[in-house]
């Protein structure tokens, strides 16, 4: 087989994993979703409703692809394209393109965050082609949540490279064999997990699409197969990064006894579960509360990660648990306050102003 | 944070907990004694209906829904019942006109699934003599005679 | 139990104010009201506010007058009515402005009560009087290039003055024909901007950049119902909000005067489709009071205890809406897994799941079923496990927090000068309940704990309907456990009504607010004039004040806490 053909073929065969990926990522956040809220989820489809996102997809290959009066036509139409584009191409810089293509990226990590960065273009694109306004809104949201959080982001992976010493993804997962990174670097895994919540517009983050607020954001005026392309990305992202999650922080294809590909998924679906378990419980931040953890919150913590973790490689791995997981509690107890707190001196101060106006606190009507 | 963890802890019981919902074309619903559903003439122990057509129920439907046809008697006095409907597109199901029967004339079926294709359709035709008159079987009621709509 | 006696203020507190006349207007059995002419009436309610203390405008409608004769057709002009009520003794007072045929028109009191301005749109669109001076006098149900004013008893659909071509050129050029040909009136707001445009068209000069007006609605997933919502945007930021309804109008009280009382009832529930049972009884009771009708003890449990049990499926959906409305998808699917066993022991005892149509004159149509009694008795002793549940996913989840501390502040002034009623008052410290304060049916027995707040933010208003949940279902229960034995319904209620000619307006706390029906007999069997007091209305009207200065995620949060039911507000 020659090289050009030995790459296709696993091109082809990588698509498919991935597409097979994504659909079973479908089937699992409807199903669990229904679960959690006490209902069934799909049930005709096959087995507990197994076959529901080909059914989807049958569905919308069938409906008219519209482009509504007065959109940026020729943008509008490969807005998806921008966006899906790279959901797939992201799979070149991961570990397994060795066996493939017979090459690696020594900086997989960079290679993983540069693809993964044109992902807002499509969306931009995509909300301000629409010629619609909550569209327009969600693509801005949009661009400017995955900027902020993709620098925590990619300063919280630092962390993992810094103790790996390296940014081949191979060597980061071989590194872990003895002691999963998330022993070492919980406070790194906070910031990237929260960030990559961000970064995947998922609940609490889910600014761009918020279905309460702006219809559907980005892909309201978006139909048929172009807005299957935007969903199919958006699940074949959760699956992408949970991966790269697990790569980084849960020790990759490591485990005992089962082959690594087992406990690659398995630990991948682990987190993707939770991730879905997180979408099922809770509200969605404000868009300026949003901005206000990635700023302020997350870009000085993912810094003084790299602090600790420089601190850490110096002075041994019991002062580097003992220091990020202190790190990691005192980050857990900002987040949980700096939105309410904002809150709470509104309230006081609206109850001075009242009793500042003379009739007292409780008015008698 | 402790806030964030009790609802993810009341999420994950309800995962455990068995599903709420009830698969309704399978299994179907039975509606309770008092449901205000679809319609059906009571009739008399020789297959008349109990109807006196007194218009009671028509002139009090607040949708003017119910139009009752009927002839003079031709032995006695009062009147017999020639057609009976009522216009489901315009009924709302308030029940005046069988709280309204003095006669127990008018009484509710049970059956709720009343939609149609199309809005003709909707004109539930409970009692008309020159149709039941051909042998079919006097309409009942519990299949509303509503065209070929889907039951 | 007797019907309350109608709620009179005493004389010395209503003749002490200059231009005010008692006037008993429309005959025995009535209510007592008060006259004053449109030259004095600012004065005069401004007296009635600040001097006598009755700062809550709880009505403001207009009647056609009732002729002397039956066969009279030409009624001889229009009666404006306001209902102020005072808090502290709880009275309310009817002020009634009569305004001949040929001068259809009154000061505004939108400079008293800010709440006034919508209400008295509504008045301009259905009776087509003027009010002079009101900032925004434009239709408000009706579509703008509506023709005629429908509540006048001459309006006919296809009114003989005007033909059908006439009605379509007037509707294309957005003109105004009268249906008698006078000559299209008001100071309808073409030339002069309302105050939304003023706020909303400039953008800032330094930047060049213009406001973004956002159609928010009615086709909107979490718009509640049809509300329409004019925001105008900077960036995020709302400069100013408007809400526009009028989508769900079904001309509920026009239909009601071509209806028999019991018609009515079920039309009733279709006003506030989440709560049926409240203005159904409100209904009743102004019925009751008008026909000198009686209830049994038990009917008077049975009303109870539907109203409360009425009242959790409405804070159900509310709460359902709550989360969806700030992004939880979870609590809609819990509250809605409670609200349908309520709603199965609704269809249960009434026959339908919200339309029920159940109270009738003197009493409740059917006895409970005692199965179905015991059955929802265990339920509401597991109620409160039930809402520590809603809590657990909402009430400490920092991120609601976050999302509803501080944000959507009502000030209690605004909520009295809005004529905010309800749980949306209470939140903000504005200490009103009619259960407790004005009691009906058998709220004189069984005692009412008034949830209260304090600030008045969106989490306030969510933990008083969490706790009026929780309160509710001890009503409920105690209704149940404490019913009495005896009939469900009075005795010797003829089937049709014909109470004798008068007026009453009878309130009670809708799960919304304050709910009260004004209907105006003739002495035939349908009402001449019947009117519902919304409290959603006036709550959904107080909402520019709130989302000014928020981001597009807190509109809808707040929205949600409000709590607006379009049926309601359109009617």
């Amino acid at each position: 087989m020659s090289d050009v053909t030995r790459v296709l073929f696993g091109i082809v065969v990588l698509v498919v994993i991935v597409l097979i990926n994504t659909v079973v990522v479908m089937w699992v956040e409807r199903k669990l979703l229904g679960h959690l809220q006490s209902r069934l989820g799909p049930m005709r489809t096959g087995y507990h409703g197994a076959l529901q996102p080909f059914a989807d997809a049958l569905k919308l290959l069938g409906k008219e692809d519209l482009t509504p009066a007065g959109a940026s036509r020729t943008l509008f139409l490969i807005a998806p394209l921008i966006a899906f584009a790279p959901s797939l191409l992201i799979y070149s810089a991961m570990p397994w393109v060795e066996q493939i293509a017979g090459f690696s990226f020594d900086v997989g990590i960079f290679m993983l965050f540069a693809i993964a960065a044109a992902f807002p273009v499509g969306i931009l694109v995509a909300g301000w082609a629409s010629h619609n306004k909550y569209s327009l809104i969600g693509g801005f949201r949009s661009a400017a949540q995955q900027i902020s959080y993709e620098v925590p982001m990619i300063i919280a992976a630092m962390g993992v490279v810094m103790l790996a010493e390296s940014m081949k993804l191979e060597t980061i997962v071989e590194r872990q064999e003895t002691l999963w990174n998330i022993v070492t670097q919980p406070f790194a895994f906070l910031v990237f997990f929260i960030a990559l919540l961000a970064e995947l517009n998922r609940v609490p983050f889910d600014m761009p699409e918020a279905e309460s607020e702006l219809v559907a954001g980005f892909n309201t005026e978006y139909s048929s197969m172009r807005f299957a392309l935007f969903f199919v990305a958006e699940y074949m992202n959760v699956f992408t990064w949970s991966l790269i999650c697990v790569l980084l922080f849960f020790g990759g294809w490591s485990g005992p006894v089962l082959p690594g590909i087992v406990w690659l998924l398995i630990k991948t679906y682990a987190l993707i579960c939770v991730i879905i378990w997180i979408r099922g419980t809770f509200p969605r931040v404000r868009v300026d509360q949003l901005m206000e953890v990635g700023w302020k919150l997350l870009i000085p913590a993912s810094l003084l990660n790299l602090l600790i973790t420089a601190a850490g490689v110096i002075t041994g791995t019991f002062g580097l648990v003992v220091a990020e997981l202190a790190a990691a509690a005192a980050l857990v107890w900002i987040v949980s306050r700096i939105g309410a707190r904002a809150g709470d001196r509104t309230r006081e101060a609206a109850l001075a102003a009242r009793s500042d106006a003379a009739s007292g606190g409780a008015v008698s009507p | 944070m402790i806030g964030m963890l009790k609802g993810m802890a009341t999420t994950a019981r309800h995962l455990f907990m068995p599903t709420f919902n009830a698969g309704y074309p399978g299994i179907p619903k039975v509606l309770p004694e008092r449901s205000r559903s679809s319609f059906v003439l009571p009739l008399d122990d020789d297959g008349l209906p109990l109807c006196k057509s007194c218009q009671l129920c028509a002139k009090s439907c607040p949708d003017s829904a119910i139009i009752i046809e009927s002839e003079k008697a031709a032995d006695g006095p009062g009147r017999v019942l020639t057609r009976f409907t009522i216009d489901l597109g315009l009924c709302m199901y308030c029940g005046i006109c069988v709280e309204m029967c003095t006669a127990s004339g008018l009484a509710h079926a049970g059956e709720f699934e009343n939609a149609t294709h199309l809005r003709e359709e909707t004109l539930l035709v409970l009692f008309d003599r020159a149709r039941d008159a051909k042998g079919a079987t006097p309409a009942t009621g519990n299949s509303p005679v509503v065209g070929e709509g889907p039951s | 139990m007797t019907p309350a006696a109608p709620t009179v203020v005493d004389a010395g507190a209503l003749w002490g104010v200059e231009g005010l006349e008692a006037h008993d207007v429309l005959g025995p059995g009535g209510l007592a009201t008060a006259l004053t002419s449109p030259e004095r009436l600012v004065s005069t309610l401004e007296r009635l506010r600040d001097e006598r203390g009755f700062t809550h405008l709880t009505l403001l409608t207009a009647r056609e007058c009732v002729p002397e004769d039956a066969q009279e057709t030409d009624t001889g002009g229009v009666d404006l009515v306001y209902g102020l009520s005072r808090h502290s003794d709880h009275t309310t007072v009817i002020v009634t402005v009569p305004l001949a045929e040929d001068a259809l028109c009154a000061p505004t009191i939108s400079c008293l009560w800010p709440g006034a301005n919508p209400l008295e749109r509504e008045v301009y669109d259905l009776f087509g009087v003027v009010f002079e001076g009101h900032p925004d006098l434009t239709r408000i149900v009706l579509r703008d290039d509506f023709v005629g004013h429908p509540l006048r008893k001459s309006f006919e659909l296809s009114p003989d003055g005007v033909s059908a071509e006439e009605v379509l050129a007037a509707a294309a050029t957005h003109g105004d024909i009268l249906p008698d040909g006078a000559s299209p009136e008001g100071p309808c707001a073409t030339d002069q901007l309302s105050p939304f445009a003023a706020a909303a068209l400039p953008g800032d000069p330094e930047l060049r950049s213009e406001r973004l007006i956002l159609n928010m609605g009615p086709q909107h997933p979490s718009m509640h119902g049809v509300l329409h919502l004019w925001l105008a945007l900077d960036g995020e930021q709302v400069v100013a909000a408007q809400p526009t309804h009028g989508y769900l109008h079904r001309c509920i009280e026009k239909l009601c005067e071509a209806r028999t009382y019991r018609a009515c009832t079920t039309l009733m529930d279709r006003c506030d489709y989440v709560s049926g049972f409240q203005t159904e009884l409100a209904l009743m009771l102004a019925l009751e009071e008008l026909a000198g009708i009686e209830t049994t003890p038990k009917a008077d449990y049975i009303r109870v205890l539907m109203s409360e049990l009425v009242r959790i499926t409405s804070h159900h959906t509310w709460y359902a809406a709550a989360g969806l409305d700030t992004g939880a998808l979870t609590p809609f699917l819990y509250a809605f897994i409670d609200r349908e066993l309520i709603v199965d022991f609704f269809e249960e005892v009434t026959g339908a799941r919200m339309m029920f149509n159940y109270l009738r004159p003197g009493g409740v149509k059917d006895d409970i079923p005692p199965a179905s009694a015991a059955r929802m008795l265990d339920y509401l002793k597991g109620f409160d496990r039930a809402v520590d549940e809603y809590e657990a996913l909402l009430t400490n989840n920092e991120v609601f927090r976050a999302r509803t501390r501080g944000i959507g502040i009502l000030e209690p002034r605004d909520a009295v000068a809005y004529g905010v009623t309800g749980p949306m008052a209470r939140a903000s410290g504005v200490d009103i309940d009619v259960r407790r304060d004005e009691p009906y049916s058998a709220y004189d027995r069984i005692p009412v704990n008034v949830a209260l707040a304090e600030v008045g933010d969106t989490f306030d208003r969510y933990t008083v309907r969490i706790a009026e949940m929780r309160e509710s279902a001890r009503i409920a229960r105690a209704a149940l456990e404490g019913m009495p034995e005896g009939p469900h319904v009075a005795e010797g209620v003829g089937r049709v009504i014909r109470p004798p000619r008068g007026a009453a307006f009878r309130k009670v706390e809708s799960s919304r607010g304050e709910l009260g029906i004004y209907v105006v007999s003739d002495g035939g069997p349908q009402p001449w004039r019947l009117k519902v007091r919304s409290p959603a209305f006036s709550n959904l009207h107080v909402a520019p004040l709130l989302l000014e200065g928020l981001r597009i995620g807190d509109v809808v949060a707040v929205l949600g806490s409000v709590d607006v039911v379009m049926g309601e507000i359109d009617r």
